[in-house]
């Protein structure tokens, strides 16, 4: 009677849920891929009814069995395919919340609002509290990964008529805006071949990365507390409710820039063509500066929102690409990362439109650009006298192995 | 009751109307400006243009200007800028002479008597856009830049120009693989307070060398610019310009056409919103003035020469409607300057227009007095942030003080206007109607046009504004027309357009288009059914017609017009406008010239044609996409050697019609059908 109820109904609606239109709640999703499976529910009393007179009619006198199962290893990585998707979220999300660390504190000398943040990452414990260390059991060192100076009101302010210019576009863009208020991931699919149940793996990874991206822009706008286009004039009038934090780094081109790098250097990794081909690399980055601008289109945004947002997605999605690729090859560069700097009270960016070429640099290696033709506001978070970090002998088995799962399902 | 009339000015004041011949439009053009131009800054040009008369001596004319001119450039204050129009340095063309000249120049013309010479050059009219300050130039003299070209086309080229709105010209169905793009040169005229950017051939080449977006191409070119707070019409996914161009001379870029070179210009967002057109003259002159400089330098560099096409989608609805007015002499002096003296034949310009989408519109009424007097309403609608106006023709019988039109505002105030000969000395020649604060909401003028036609102009301000409590507001609802004849002379037909005031698709709302009512005007049959020709129904009395509802810019003798129907029923769009022009009733003025497709058929609206951005296929329908089609089709004809000629033209539609059953004499098809519905031309393009 229960067969299609609760988990089951979910499930042929599986492929939906990957695309999370709840979106911090999208790894729910991949209950679907349990779907079609017709197992049907637990949760019933019909069935769990069922179940005990079942087990009343055919288990017959107890027998003590005679094999023991063998012992799954102790924090491996594989291990987590065998918990349900809800649970591995939960793992991942803890593995990357636990080695990031954010500190905020005024500009000195900047005025009564500057303010600054910083997001570090927290490396292994250099002390060891059975050895020589002593003195220092457990202490992480820092490393960066970004820096944000929040521009000023005035540069805002300055930033208006982008908004009422860019309103024009509304009619035009509507339906996308509307689309594109969640998650980026069905349009990410359109490019990419990216399917829930074909899949699986890759849309976990994207949820995963969607999932960080929140938890670090959300922690940035907190700090820096930068007020939203419709505070400045009554007349920007948004298409679409104002969100109710702050309005830089702007989340739609943070999620948009780091889901569609991750996955980009993901099918780079395949040596699948057509999938490595450079041409999807551009096309994703097109991709995710729409998404970005359409936010402005639609009247909560200013540009340097995207321009920050966009920087600090290329760097977290980098981040997250060392971080699942350490322990494969040591002192391999995968294992590194830049540290960058949106310096939001640089010289003569109160006028510039967002273009995603000044923000991202793909010739080489996907990165944020700096230097010549760069946005002015991008600067490398220096740090020891550079700004690469390289996470040395760290590993994450977890990551490791879902990244290893999702490269697998391109061959 | 006349005689209490006040001006709308005051006397102390520069007042443009003092010189004779000036743009009707001149006092509201320059608008919220107006204060701006007149009391203060010398560096603020106002685009303008001198046209003579058809019969009028052309070397007189020249000398005066030339003259005058010399003698303005050394008056202190004034700041005038020319343009220099070919190799030759010719500043005018034909009858033609712009200029962009500041606030002094204009006093000195009134006062001066160094200026009489130019001033009392009765035959003439100055034609105005509204001001303009980044036209100046240091050296008074602006020179359209040289074509860099590093490859040209075949040398039996067509050379085609599109005038339009968002044309996204480096797209790819206006590439070529083989040779790069196959614009050689392109005008963003962005607003009209710049002179716009101009790009040729190598520098549109290098954009899409430089760009890794193609979005970005036009953000180096500047025709995307979110700094910029004016409309993009190219940033949207249904560009006009982009579409008509791909319907004139779109082909795959793998099929290599190196033999189909184009000119493209892009209007000022402004011109185009304003719906009235009353801005677009001077910016249709000057576009067409780049594009034949630009073709004869391909002449120079060795391309045949031969006829070239221009297709300007664009148009507006009141006006002569005579082939006589101002924006007629554009196309018909552009076209004889080019040729230099060659039949039509083998040089010159074809320049093919829309007839518009005004059939439906009840915007024109058709009349004659002399049997009595005649009423009816015009219906000014709420939330109208533009100026509603009307402009009553009056026969060119030569004569004045034969009608009497009185307009009663819906709030009961009454004036009464008559076609004087010196309207501005005579309270009879304008009336000011004036709210509770004694501000003015409405004007009616007489004006008497360049070819000797008197033109009753009755304007009303807006019926709303941002700031009703600041601005004035005129009434929304019924204005009362009252037309009778002032002498017995007053037989001839009366022709009273109203003029466009819609909003363009993608351009903010603004304008509401106001229209005719007459009791006897039926627009729905008793079945429900949309009456589309006054044929249909016995509509004898009724004053409000479906017929000349053609777009104004398209009544030329020598342009080519086309209208749309629907290619799968084969009958009339149900917009697509008409002629026969009125009076006089011209075989030779006879317009539309064919039918184009304009809808596929009843369901699938439009036809499809190139999006803004590589790749795309959007449908836009109207007599826009129509033209172009047309435009294309004269291009092939002449580049098959064919002469091109109203008559060769003609002659195919007859030979091509695709609905052999509709009869181009036939009531309906006489007055809007063309000589017959063509095929959609060869162009490599899907369609459904």
């Amino acid at each position: 009677m229960a067969v299609f109820s609760t988990l089951g109904s979910h499930g042929s609606h599986g492929s939906h849920g990957s695309h999370g239109s709840h979106g911090s709640h999208g790894s729910h999703g991949s209950h679907g891929s349990h779907g079609g499976h017709a197992l049907g529910s637990y949760d019933s009393g019909g069935i769990t009814d069922a179940l005990i007179t079942t087990r009343d009619g055919i288990s017959g006198p107890w027998v003590v069995p005679g094999t023991t199962p063998a012992e799954h290893v102790g924090e491996a990585g594989a291990n987590i395919g065998l918990w349900s998707p809800r649970v591995r979220a939960a793992v991942l999300d803890f593995e990357l919340a636990s080695k990031l660390a954010f500190t905020a504190v005024p500009v000195a000398g900047g005025g009564s609002s500057a303010q600054t943040a910083h997001l570090w990452h927290r490396g292994d414990p250099s002390g060891d509290p059975n050895g020589a260390d002593a003195a220092n059991p457990w202490i992480s060192p820092l490393f960066p990964i970004v820096k944000m100076d929040r521009p000023t009101v005035a540069t805002l302010k300055a930033q208006l008529p982008f908004l009422e210019s860019y309103a024009d576009l509304r009619p035009d863009r509507g339906i996308e805006i509307l689309e594109q208020l969640h998650t980026p991931a069905p349009f990410l699919a359109s490019i990419s071949y990216l399917r829930a149940d074909t899949r699986r793996w890759t849309m976990e990874l994207i949820d995963l990365a969607i999932r960080l991206a929140r938890l670090v822009e959300y922690r940035f706008k907190h700090s820096l507390a930068c007020r939203r286009p419709m505070e400045f004039s009554p007349q920007v009038q948004p298409m679409i409710l104002t969100p109710s934090h702050g309005t830089l780094p702007s989340g739609h081109s943070t999620e948009a820039f780091t889901t569609a790098i991750l996955l980009a250097r993901l099918l780079q990794d395949t040596g699948q063509s057509p999938y490595s081909d450079p041409g999807y690399v551009a096309q994703f980055m097109r991709l995710a500066a729409r998404i970005a601008i359409n936010r402005t289109v639609a009247g909560v945004h200013f540009p340097i929102d995207s321009v920050a947002g966009a920087m600090l997605g290329v760097t977290l999605a980098n981040y997250l690409y060392a971080r699942a690729n350490t322990g494969i090859a040591p002192n391999n560069p995968v294992r590194s990362y830049a540290a960058f700097h949106f310096d939001g009270l640089a010289a003569g960016i109160s006028n510039l439109d967002f273009d995603w070429t000044q923000v991202v640099s793909t010739g080489g290696a996907i990165d944020v650009r700096t230097g010549a033709g760069a946005h002015p506001s991008m600067a490398t978070f220096d740090f020891d006298g550079g700004n690469t970090v390289d996470l040395g002998a760290e590993s994450a088995p977890a990551l490791e192995w879902l990244w290893q799962q999702a490269l697998g399902e391109w061959s | 009751m006349a005689s209490e009339e006040s001006k709308p000015w005051n006397d102390d004041d520069l007042d443009l109307r003092r010189i004779i011949g000036m743009d009707s439009n001149a006092n509201w053009l320059l608008g919220i400006k107006r204060d701006e131009f007149l009391k203060g800054d010398a560096k603020t040009l106002v685009p303008c243009m001198f046209v003579m008369e058809p019969d009028a001596d052309l070397s007189h004319f020249h000398a005066t200007m030339k003259d005058a001119i010399e003698i303005a450039h050394n008056m202190d204050g004034v700041q005038l800028v020319e343009f220099e129009l070919g190799r030759d340095g010719s500043k005018s063309v034909g009858r033609i002479w712009p200029l962009l000249a500041n606030w002094r120049f204009f006093k000195e013309l009134c006062d001066n008597p160094d200026l009489s010479g130019l001033r009392d050059y009765r035959a003439k009219q100055v034609i105005l856009s509204s001001p303009s300050s980044l036209f100046s130039h240091a050296e008074g003299v602006l020179r359209f830049p040289d074509l860099n070209i590093s490859e040209l086309p075949d040398e039996n080229s067509v050379i085609i120009g599109c005038i339009d709105d968002g044309i996204a010209y480096a797209h790819e169905r206006f590439r070529s693989n083989q040779h790069g793009s196959r614009v050689f040169g392109a005008w963003d005229q962005h607003d009209r307070w710049s002179v716009g950017i101009f790009h040729d051939k190598n520098s549109i080449d290098a954009a899409i060398a430089g760009a890794s977006d193609e979005e970005q191409i036009y953000r180096v070119t500047g025709l995307i610019d979110y700094r910029d707070m004016n409309h993009k019409t190219a940033a949207w996914r249904r560009a006009h310009g982009t579409h008509v161009l791909d319907l004139a001379s779109g082909y795959p870029s793998g099929d290599d056409r190196n033999d189909r070179p184009l000119f493209a210009v892009n209007l000022p967002a402004d011109v185009i919103e304003d719906t009235s057109g009353s801005l677009l003259d001077i910016y249709l002159f000057l576009s067409s003035a780049y594009i034949v400089i630009a073709a004869r330098a391909l002449f120079d560099a060795g391309i045949k020469p031969r006829p070239i096409v221009i297709n300007a989608s664009v148009g507006y609805l009141a006006g002569a409607h005579d082939g006589q007015s101002f924006v007629d002499d554009i196309f018909s002096e552009i076209d004889l300057w080019m040729r230099d003296g060659a039949p039509e034949e083998e040089a010159g310009v074809k320049f093919v227009l829309p007839a518009g989408n005004e059939h439906q519109s009840r915007c024109h009424a058709n009349f004659s007095v002399s049997d009595g007097p005649l009423e009816f309403d015009w219906m000014v609608l709420p939330n109208d942030h533009t100026d509603s106006y009307f402009e009553v023709w009056l026969p060119d019988d030569g004569g004045n003080e034969r009608l009497r039109l009185t307009v009663t505002s819906p709030d009961g105030t009454a004036k009464t206007i008559s076609d004087v000969v010196n309207p501005w000395a005579n309270s009879d020649g304008f009336a000011v109607w004036k709210d509770t604060s004694g501000r003015d909401i409405a004007f009616a003028e007489t004006i008497w046009s360049v070819s000797g036609r008197a033109m009753l102009k009755v304007r009303v301000k807006p019926t709303d504004r941002f700031q009703p409590s600041v601005d004035v507001v005129a009434p929304s609802g019924r204005w009362h027309l009252r037309f009778e004849r002032a002498n017995n002379e007053m037989d001839g037909e009366i022709n009273v357009w109203v003029q466009r005031d819609d909003s363009v698709y993608g351009y903010p709302r603004r304008g509401r288009q106001s229209y005719f009512l007459h009791e006897d005007y039926i627009r729905y049959d008793r079945q429900g059914i949309e009456v589309r020709d006054d044929e249909t129904l016995a509509q004898g009395t009724c004053l409000v017609t479906r017929k000349s509802l053609l777009n104004a810019v398209a009544t030329g003798p020598s342009v080519y017009v086309s209208g749309g129907y629907v290619a799968r029923t084969c009958k009339i769009a149900r917009y697509s406008a008409g002629g026969p022009n009125v009076p006089p009733e011209d075989p030779a003025l006879r317009k539309p010239d064919v039918l184009m497709t304009s809808e596929d058929s009843l369901t699938l609206l439009g036809v499809l044609a190139a999006g803004s951005r590589s790749g795309s296929v959007v449908w836009m329908s109207g007599t826009s996409v129509a033209a172009p089609q047309l435009a294309r089709r004269i291009a092939d004809m002449i580049a098959a050697g064919a002469p091109v000629t109203r008559e060769t033209v003609k002659a195919g539609a007859l030979a091509d019609n695709v609905c052999p059953g509709e009869n181009p004499m036939d009531a309906v098809n006489v007055k809007r059908g063309g000589w017959g519905r063509l095929p959609r031309p060869d162009q490599t393009r899907v369609t459904r």
